[in-house]
């Protein structure tokens, strides 16, 4: 009978081996690296939830404690019965949040449109004149803005808050760069169709654009909702106010027993990012894998 | 049905031209190809002709009207795109029903014109499915299916089906030289596959450099190109080409390739031109023993298609490569030194310089045995 050498034996299998055993060992400290790096990113949520859960006193305590000694939802009754509007400046910060987001979503993915599938003359100053507007420091704008907003009456209200950031040159970036990576021939067929430029952008242009959209929706609405400088400088009154400079005055209500307070407000603040990053993330798969183009 | 004419029509990007002044007729239900390599040209031409690209100089007409500054939806024209441009938004029924929602179809009137056109490609089943869940081919109906629904005058097809594998290219071939018959509509269609533009037109026009080279029947291409582009564009292999002086005797011309000096017929003109270019066709040439031949060449490699044999080889130890098309399976091995017969009939000859068809070689046949 004639020997078989088993195939771990022979030196191309060994060789086979030791390569699938580097390409393990390569995955397991990327895995590691990840790992330490979820880790890090999740701890301040993980203390943030854990300090509103705690008694105010415990709070303050050193050495602090992993894990809340007692679970008390205290924080979030004293919270919805403060003095402090937390209801109103959330609903605030939702509607200018959404309002803002829909807006430059609308505005940004119309100028692409302009900028990446029209001709006119001086386009590219136009876009490039645009883009300088990036390098202009917000703090620079602030003066100029509210003189405008008090020239229209508007300051102390939330659209002081909106009007300004319903353009964003950076969303018109991203939007035309994604706009000029499609092909052409999706409008062009539209176009021979008969279609005018309004239909070709709201029926063809605009329900293929669903990755930037979803990715400017995460930006924008979490830049607007997170927005301190503005509220900070344009609104005055609890009636238009948002949560980061909202958040800030629970500390002058409570004093010192507000950490847990600003925490318990913090955590139901960061819910809806949560949501919008969920919805969005799903969004962006469902884009990319349907496509009417063989490639 | 309509017709379709370019007068001297130029395009220039800012300061480049790309289209020098192109004349083109296309006749009522004619299948008129254009073809030639990349870049040559003719994508630019069919977008012209669509409205997708201004036009820098020239008339276009269709149907006896000047159309240059007419929206593409005016010109009565349907276009077929190399990546078929599907909507992916929308299912293949929307995709169909969308140029005739343009037009402000009535629904019912859409709903039936879809089915129908639905109907004539066989698609029906894939009605509700969106562009991403269809195979290539079924692709291609689709995108044909968009076109043929909205019952243009003119269909412009770039090259469609550039996308799709050997088997399924030659299927759809046959499938739109079907469609076209049953039709019997005006087609533009772009390619750079000579296969594909010699079995499915009426005419081709052959495109280099923004030109045209030549327009006729496939056959026509084939058997009379008119100058040495075309001559090495139309046929598969290419044609093989061996240029050589031309000298005058007292007996008249003569041109001398591969140790011969072949008579130029005297009522061809050669005053002035130093070197003439001859070409044969791979099925013209004859492999033969060495001492047998008009040349000796070193085979330098032989492809066995099963049905037939190419051999490459060398003519007269030179760098020049010949391919040899031989019916049936034969067996020659690399380095063997053969005798190559060439049927001095069937050669065309050009001006080197100006590449231009100088004569067939029926007629030198012909003078010879005067």
């Amino acid at each position: 009978m004639r020997s078989v050498t088993l195939p771990p034996d022979t030196p191309v299998a060994r060789r086979l081996l030791s390569a699938m055993q580097v390409v393990h060992w390569r995955n397991t400290a990327v895995l590691i690296v990840l790992l330490v790096g979820a880790v890090l990113m999740l701890l301040p949520f993980f203390w943030m939830f854990a300090t509103s859960m705690r008694p105010a006193g415990e709070a303050y305590q050193l050495p602090p404690s992993f894990l809340p000694d007692d679970i008390r939802l205290d924080s979030y009754h004293e919270l919805f019965a403060s003095p402090v509007p937390f209801l109103r400046m959330y609903w605030n910060s939702f509607v200018v949040a959404a309002v803002t987001t829909i807006g430059v979503i609308i505005t940004s993915a119309m100028a692409a449109f302009a900028f990446s599938r029209t001709r006119f003359p001086g386009k590219n100053l136009l876009f490039a004149s645009m883009l300088l507007g990036l390098m202009v420091p917000p703090a620079l704008l602030l003066i100029p803005l509210f003189f405008g907003m008090a020239s229209v009456g508007i300051v102390d209200s939330i659209w002081a808050l909106i009007l300004p950031a319903m353009t964003n040159p950076l969303a018109v970036f991203m939007m035309r760069q994604f706009m000029r990576s499609q092909p052409r021939e999706y409008e062009e067929s539209a176009f021979v169709d008969g279609a005018s430029y309004w239909t070709i952008f709201w029926r063809i242009s605009l329900p293929q654009m669903g990755p930037p959209i979803a990715a400017l929706s995460i930006i924008v609405f979490t830049s607007s909702w997170n927005n301190f400088l503005l509220p900070l400088v344009f609104v005055r009154s609890f009636e238009a106010m948002t949560l980061p400079v909202g958040i800030l005055s629970l500390e002058s209500s409570f004093g010192g027993a507000a950490l847990s307070i600003i925490m318990a407000a913090v955590t139901v603040a960061v819910l809806p990012l949560f949501v919008v990053f969920l919805i969005a993330q799903r969004f962006i798969i469902e884009s990319i894998a349907s496509t009417g183009v063989k490639k | 049905m309509s017709t379709l004419q370019l007068r001297g029509i130029r395009k220039s990007f800012s300061n480049l031209e790309v289209i020098h002044g192109v004349d083109l007729d296309v006749d009522e239900g004619e299948f008129m190809v254009l073809v030639g390599p990349s870049g040559c040209g003719k994508s630019t031409m069919l977008r012209m002709i669509a409205g997708l690209e201004t036009i820098s100089n020239g008339e276009l007409l269709i149907n006896g009207t000047v159309v240059n500054d007419d929206p593409p939806v005016k010109r009565g024209i349907a276009m077929v795109f190399q990546n078929y441009a599907l909507y992916p938004n929308m299912t293949v029924r929307q995709n169909m029903a969308f140029g005739l929602q343009q037009a402000k179809v009535p629904r019912q009137e859409i709903r039936r014109m879809v089915d129908e056109a639905a109907r004539t490609l066989k698609i029906e089943q894939l009605l509700n499915r969106r562009p991403g869940q269809l195979s290539g081919g079924q692709s291609q109906r689709v995108a044909i299916g968009r076109a043929i629904v909205r019952n243009p005058g003119i269909f412009l097809f770039d090259e469609p089906l550039s996308n799709l594998d050997a088997e399924l290219r030659v299927h759809m071939r046959v499938e739109l030289s079907r469609l076209h018959s049953r039709l019997g509509k005006t087609m533009i269609y772009v390619t750079h596959d000579q296969v594909e533009a010699m079995t499915m037109a009426d005419r081709i026009a052959v495109i280099h450099g923004g030109r045209v080279e030549q327009v006729g029947s496939p056959l026509d291409l084939y058997n009379k190109p008119a100058n040495l582009f075309v001559a090495g564009f139309i046929g598969s292999p290419r044609m093989n080409m061996m240029a050589g002086p031309i000298t005058s005797t007292s007996d008249g011309a003569r041109l001398n390739v591969f140790s011969q000096a072949i008579p130029v017929p005297r009522s061809v003109n050669v005053a002035g031109l130093s070197e003439a270019t001859v070409g044969i066709r791979p099925e013209h040439l004859e492999v033969v023993d060495t001492e047998d031949g008009d040349v000796t060449a070193v085979v330098t490699l032989s492809e066995q298609l099963g049905d037939e044999t190419l051999i490459y080889c060398s003519p007269q130890d030179t760098e020049a490569t010949w391919v040899i098309k031989r019916l049936g399976q034969y067996f020659i091995k690399a380095g063997a030194r053969v005798g190559i017969r060439i049927p001095w009939n069937r050669a065309h000859v050009f001006d080197s310089q100006s590449g231009r068809a100088i004569w067939r070689a029926e007629k030198l046949a012909s003078s010879e045995r005067d």
